[in-house]
């Protein structure tokens, strides 16, 4: 599955797309806001992407995978701090593939990838 | 008229408050109470007060109710309540509160009110009255708590967001191990950091768990250790499925001050036993049960392996992960821990028994 990473925070981001290349998965790239998100979105086509709430300038995540839905038709998997209700619900109305609070586990990020390749219909 | 019959209209002139008494020696001294019209202190109250009668006209209505509903006073005086068009006083209509106040009955509300595309909100009170003619009436006051709302709301914002730095930390910190883990060999060091990178998850499943519980104070030990397991046996590469968890009372939770140390602990015994239990022969069942006896939790770990070797000294012999264990037991927690050969059966069982009575936060 090819995945993009969206996160804000470089270290982070770096060991997410390592874990997900070490899940058998390919990385398009990454991303610190919900614009560079677009833009390499729309150059790397990804199947999904794995989506920071808290993102660097006016938009955050949840912002971006609206975008991303509406207008390429790619939806995410949410990696994130934030684990309070409101967030949850606003993130959750984007019908997200996944919904994943920090620190990542592997064999958390792993059934989530593994799940979202079953609803994109995906496997091998 | 006689002086039982004079003391006795004096008594009911006191009761109904039109006399003050005071007893000098023996004599008792009447005199004019002071009495202040209570119309008068209305109008100084920051609260919205109105005063209904039994029929639903408005007696009074103070200063605070005019200038919120932008009403004059002989617009609303005398006039019946609902024929009023007054949007604040609609909810307090539809839910009964007035009605049931002119039947005597004292009640509490709470309402929220959109006012220039803000929201505020009123604690409502309706209490029954009597008036001076004994006909029966209600006053109802209304508290703007707005002001105190807000700064509720704030509070668990910042809580949220404290919440969500302290994990955005924690995946930092775990980003750089894993990191650092990747960019190694297979070997002790590689092993070293997982192994860190473990007890990191321990303070994040804590986190998890605090942030899910209703007063955002306590976990509860059940759903906590029942994660922690599974990381423990996903580290030691050991068939989850084996380890189990067993909690009594199964509701039981603790503060976060003892659960970060009890984590710690399990975690530790649960890896020693995944890792020593079974050298070569097949991965038996690992047992954690955490049990609360009036204050004291009683924590064991039990796996079905070759036992600890003769004379095995904690301190002196203990790995670092043993070392851990004993100085979070008896030092963190007050506690003590027993190393025992088990009875029922092969294999070695670890008792932790620590203090965990509750104590002001």
């Amino acid at each position: 599955m090819k995945v993009l990473v969206v996160e804000d925070a470089a270290i982070i981001a770096l060991d997410i797309a390592n874990r997900v290349r070490r899940l058998g998965h390919m990385v398009t790239g990454t991303a610190a806001t919900a614009d560079i998100a677009l833009e390499k979105a729309r150059e790397t086509s990804p199947d999904v992407a794995l989506m920071d709430i808290n993102l660097k300038g006016g938009r955050d995540g949840v912002d971006a995978a609206s975008l991303l839905a509406e207008e390429l038709g790619i939806r995410c998997i949410f990696v994130t701090a934030y684990s309070d209700r409101d967030m949850r619900e606003r993130a959750l109305a984007t019908r997200p593939l996944g919904y994943i609070v920090k620190p990542i586990r592997d064999a958390e990020l792993k059934e989530a990838l593994a799940a979202a390749a079953t609803a994109l219909g995906l496997d091998d | 008229m006689n002086r039982n019959s004079v003391a006795k209209y004096l008594n009911m002139l006191v009761v109904s408050g039109r006399l003050e008494m005071q007893e000098v020696a023996v004599a008792k001294v009447y005199y004019l109470s002071h009495r202040v019209p209570i119309s008068a202190m209305l109008d100084f109250s920051s609260d919205i007060i109105l005063v209904l009668d039994s029929a639903g006209r408005v007696v009074q209505a103070n200063d605070n109710l005019l200038s919120f509903t932008g009403l004059g006073r002989d617009e609303v005086a005398g006039r019946d309540i609902g024929s009023l068009d007054i949007p604040l006083l609609a909810p307090l209509l539809e839910s009964g509160l007035v009605r049931e106040a002119l039947g005597g009955k004292e009640g509490t509300d709470e309402i929220t009110f959109e006012k220039d595309g803000k929201n505020l909100y009123f604690t409502v009170k309706s209490v029954p009255t009597v008036f001076d003619d004994g006909e029966a009436g209600v006053t109802v006051i209304m508290e703007d708590v707005t002001a105190a709302r807000r700064v509720l709301q704030e509070k668990e914002r910042l809580l949220a967001e404290i919440h969500q730095r302290v994990r955005n930390n924690l995946q930092l910190i775990s980003s750089l191990l894993s990191l650092q883990a990747a960019s190694m060999g297979k070997g002790a060091g590689r092993e070293i950091i997982r192994k860190t990178e473990g007890r990191l998850g321990v303070l994040a499943r804590a986190h998890d768990h605090l942030d899910r519980s209703p007063d955002h104070a306590r976990v509860g030990l059940g759903a906590y250790l029942a994660e922690l397991i599974a990381d423990s046996a996903d580290a030691a590469e050991y068939p989850a499925g084996l380890v189990t968890a067993d909690v009594v009372p199964p509701d039981l939770s603790l503060r976060l001050n003892a659960a970060i140390p009890v984590g710690l602990i399990v975690n530790e015994l649960v890896l020693n036993a995944c890792t020593h239990a079974c050298p070569g022969g097949a991965p038996g069942p690992v047992r954690v049960s955490a049990r609360d006896d009036g204050g004291v939790l009683t924590l064991a770990v039990e796996d079905a392996g070759v036992g600890f070797p003769p004379g095995f000294d904690l301190v002196a012999d203990g790995s670092l992960g043993l070392t851990l264990v004993r100085a979070l037991v008896t030092e963190q927690l007050g506690g003590r821990m027993e190393v025992e050969v088990r009875d029922d059966g092969p294999g070695a069982r670890v008792l932790v028994t620590v203090p965990v009575r509750e104590e002001t936060p």
